[in-house]
């Protein structure tokens, strides 16, 4: 019989606001609330222009609710 | 022995009125501080809640007009995120009817926000004085000069006033864009310079509706005594020199 697995779910926030990825993939514009996603292990990366990209891999578990709201992303030398 | 006493309960209870009200300062601005850290935490409703708290604030400690506008940015990003639109309408409102060159940052805060407090601006038409404290001019030949500044482009009437609303004279009636500057000779309607007095610099907005805030500033009128030197031919100037003083900030009617 298999096992039902539960999406987890993640919300992102960062300053300045910049455009989320997930695995590569857009996500949207943060603020980000309840975004569902696959339990396991993913890699997270905001940018945003004149800014250095932040990038962290983070894990969530089936049915979980993460908040990744610490991102601050530092500007590009002039 | 009694007397004495009583000074010691009087000096404590000093030293805790200014305690008090020290604690009480910082916890103006704590609040608008959790407020912050809680839109950054994505706990909204919290973030909703500590900031309403901070700007209800009406004795005691109150935040500074920086402080209240960057409250209600944030209260208005709060509550579109809440999904309650007309809630952040209303904060926004707020923030454009107390300054009309306020924009929120548009590094912290997402289009989204940026795009309704947009709206929201331009829903409200009202505009804030820019006067000098202190003019002296000549009736008919120098003007008194007040700079209209708008929060949207809307159609407005200018008039000067005597302090129980009796027409002096008409200064303007047209559109305002961005900026405006208003000018008055000192006489009335019948081009009579005006007497000393209170009289009233006021801005109406000509469609009436919600959002629609006049503005009206004070302005006390000292007319200098006629100089001992004749005045040149021409000068047309019979009795003295008006001088608006603005003598309060401007207030709105709504």
């Amino acid at each position: 019989m298999a096992r039902r697995v539960e999406l987890g779910h993640v919300s992102i926030n960062a300053i300045p606001w910049g455009r989320a990825y997930v695995d590569g993939q857009l996500v949207g514009t943060v603020p980000l609330i309840d975004v569902p996603i696959r339990p396991g292990t993913h890699a997270l990366r905001v940018e945003r222009e004149g800014f250095h990209p932040y990038e962290r891999r983070f894990e969530i578990g089936s049915g979980q609710r993460l908040k990744i709201t610490d991102i601050v992303l530092r500007e590009l030398a002039p | 022995m009694t007397r004495r006493l009583v000074q010691l309960l009087l000096a404590s209870l000093l030293v805790l009125t200014v305690r008090g009200k020290v604690a009480a300062q910082q916890a103006a601005t704590d609040l608008l501080a959790q407020g912050m850290r809680a839109y950054q935490s994505l706990d909204y409703d919290q973030a909703a809640a500590i900031l309403r708290r901070g700007l209800t604030r009406t004795v005691g400690d109150t935040l500074s007009t920086a402080e209240r506008l960057q409250a209600l940015t944030y209260l208005g990003a709060s509550e579109l995120f809440r999904d309650r639109r007309d809630a952040a309408l209303a904060a926004f409102r707020q923030i454009a009817a107390t300054d009309p060159r306020y924009r929120p940052s548009e590094i912290i805060f997402p289009p989204q926000v940026t795009g309704v407090f947009g709206e929201a601006r331009q829903q409200t038409k009202t505009v804030f004085f820019q006067v000098q404290q202190e003019t002296e001019f000549r009736a008919k030949t120098e003007h008194f000069t007040a700079r209209l500044v708008a929060s949207s482009p809307h159609d407005v009437a200018v008039t000067i006033t005597t302090g129980d609303g009796k027409l002096v004279r008409r200064l303007y009636d047209g559109p305002i864009a961005d900026s405006l500057a208003v000018t008055w000779d000192g006489l009335t309607e019948e081009r009579n310079p005006v007497q000393s007095g209170r009289y009233t610099l006021r801005v109406a907005p000509r469609a009436a509706g919600a959002g629609q805030l006049a503005r009206q500033l004070s302005l006390e009128i000292l007319r200098a005594k006629p100089d001992t030197q004749p005045w040149p031919a021409g000068a047309g100037l019979a009795k003295g020199t008006p001088l608006p003083l603005p003598s309060s900030s401007s207030s709105g009617r709504r």
